[in-house]
């Protein structure tokens, strides 16, 4: 449905008349058929309020998600170097990792150092995610302040747990749990870094693409006669 | 607008000429954002366009030029969406106080609960004991009788006096239903009271419910999110007023713990009433000693929690959007700051 514009001078109605980007005002322009004035094609005001509480409900949506996703990327951080911590240490001590017994009760035979894969596809994974969400933030900097925070929500969750279950679990206390999955992060960091570089080069040529798109429908709308 | 025709369609290409200044009508006298970059053009001069004879507002940080030819609304749906899209805001944060209210009374019930387990349960263990020893008495004395029954004997007095003494407190309890609190200090006593309690579970830690410290740990952050969520939900209101959504969320809460305990409290007399154990009395002791006190600290926590996420709420937002969302969407929640006077962040 077209919006209504009728010419403030004569009420002649506009609404069918194509408007015109001006080159040198930057706003869409179209003449009266009527009276000859030249009137400006605006977005009504409606449609304005609309289109920012759009905006804002979009804008909402997708925090929420991302609050999960962070959520999500550091519980698998933390428990991807853990493991790789974990699964390092066994296959330098000779023994068989823990992390082969589930995929042994699976029915799955796998040689011990290929259940490393596991971890670093976790890092992989969480690599990618960050290097799209944090595109806009420079690489180093973001990198370190992600890993700290994933620390830091270990070290809390360990130490307040091992408060509370110290009565059910003694061995929790020590906190080598946190020492372990800390130790695993910063080995697992190259593979969070090289996904995280590759997650934020395809946010940049999504970026480019849609400013190439953008620029290439102004044109066009300038040529329109 | 001046009468001066314009000479030729505007739809056709004119001679583009470089941006003169045009005569000079007047001076912004309100607020008005720049539709490229939304500085506020207030105070910029109103000039009319020599060619189009257009009124037009220069913007002096980017340079976009913004028409002031404004079409007032005709149809009455504006009004009426506004008006349906506010009753749905109203109606949805009366919800989210109910909510809030439940949540922090559900929270403080858990704690409340949690913390009078230990001495409730251990109540249950001793006159469960005593009551499956005299069980077992009781079996035995009937085979007993049986046997004699069968070898012709008549051993009456040897079943009387295998029957199990009852504890000092059950027995109190048993001779003189009124005198429920006798038996319940006994009870209590005979523990050592709070000390003895708390030496005979080697140490405090001990003594307290796992449950109830790891409900405490949830719930005083779950109040501070609750705390921010109704700070970002009020936007309207400075932030030196929030102290006020506080209060009537706290009022709220409160009223449902008092409910809440009202209906623990009849509960708890229903079950004394129908069920003959004496555990039930001490449970209604644990509830009074434990329970009930427990529970007023957990909502006063809470309520605190409340406070320190409203205090806290719109900043931690802000780092949440400026963190978490690109820089082009973040325009679409850029009252967090302009609301509290702040500029908005870049969007590029």
């Amino acid at each position: 449905m077209r919006l209504s514009h009728h010419c403030f001078a004569c009420g002649a109605d506009c609404s069918r008349i194509a408007a015109r980007l001006d080159d040198r005002l930057g706003l869409a322009l179209l003449g009266c058929p009527g009276c000859g004035r030249t009137l400006v094609r605006r977005s009504v005001q409606v449609r304005r309020r609309w289109r920012r509480l759009w905006r804002g409900t979009l804008a909402f949506l997708l925090l929420v998600v991302q609050m999960g996703f962070l959520l999500g990327a550091t519980g698998l951080s933390a428990a991807g170097g853990y493991l790789l911590s974990s699964t390092i240490s066994d296959l330098i001590a000779g023994r068989r990792p823990e992390l082969v017994r589930p995929f042994e009760s699976a029915g799955l035979m796998v040689a011990d150092p290929v259940v490393l894969a596991l971890p670093l596809a976790m890092f992989l994974v969480v690599g990618l995610w960050h290097g799209i969400t944090f595109a806009h933030f420079g690489l180093v900097r973001s990198v370190i302040r992600f890993l700290v925070w994933v620390a830091a929500v270990v070290l809390v969750v360990c130490s307040g747990g091992s408060f509370l279950v110290a009565r059910e679990f003694p061995s929790l206390t020590d906190l080598s749990g946190f020492a372990t999955m800390t130790f695993g992060l910063l080995l697992g960091s190259p593979a969070f870094v090289g996904a995280s570089l590759l997650g934020r080069r395809a946010a940049e040529s999504r970026a480019r693409w849609r400013r190439g798109r953008y620029r290439r429908a102004m044109a066009a709308r300038r040529r329109k006669p | 607008m001046s009468d001066t025709p314009y000479s030729d369609h505007a739809n056709q290409p004119v001679d583009v000429k470089p941006f003169s200044a045009g005569d000079r009508v007047g001076i912004l006298g309100a607020d008005r954002p720049c539709t490229s970059c939304a500085y506020d053009l207030i105070g910029q001069p109103i000039v009319r366009d020599p060619v189009y004879q257009l009124l037009l507002v220069r913007c002096p940080e980017c340079g976009t030029a913004t028409a002031l030819q404004e079409y007032p609304l005709l149809g009455r749906w504006a009004g009426r969406w506004a008006m349906v899209l506010a009753a749905s805001w109203m109606l949805a944060l009366v919800v989210l106080l109910l909510l809030s209210g439940l949540a922090m009374a559900g929270l403080s019930m858990w704690f409340g609960e949690a913390m009078a387990e230990p001495l409730r349960g251990a109540a249950r263990a001793d006159y469960m004991a005593w009551w499956e020893e005299r069980q077992i008495q009781a079996q035995m004395q009937a085979a007993a009788a049986a046997a004699a029954e069968a070898g012709g004997e008549d051993d009456g007095g040897s079943t009387a006096a295998a029957q199990p003494a009852p504890p000092a407190p059950i027995a109190i309890w048993q001779q003189r239903a009124s005198e429920q609190k006798a038996s319940v200090e006994a009870w209590w006593s005979h523990h050592g009271g709070l000390e003895g309690w708390i030496a005979g579970r080697q140490g405090w830690l001990r003594a307290l419910d796992w449950w109830g410290l790891g409900a405490l740990a949830v719930s005083i952050p779950a109040a501070a999110a609750i705390g921010a969520v109704w700070a970002v939900a009020v936007l309207g209101l400075p932030r030196r007023r929030l102290w006020g959504v506080g209060l009537v969320v706290a009022a709220v809460g409160a009223a449902f713990c008092l409910w809440f305990l009202m209906l623990a409290e009849q509960s708890s007399a229903a079950n004394r009433a129908a069920f003959s154990g004496w555990h039930f009395t001490v449970g209604r002791f644990a509830d009074w000693r434990v329970q009930y006190p427990a529970t007023v600290l957990s909502l006063l926590l809470l309520i605190a929690g409340v406070f320190v996420g409203l205090h806290i709420g719109r900043p931690v937002a802000r780092l949440l959007v400026r963190t978490l969302l690109p820089p082009r969407m973040r325009w679409g929640l850029a009252m967090l700051w302009t609301t509290e006077g702040l500029k908005p962040p870049s969007v590029r």
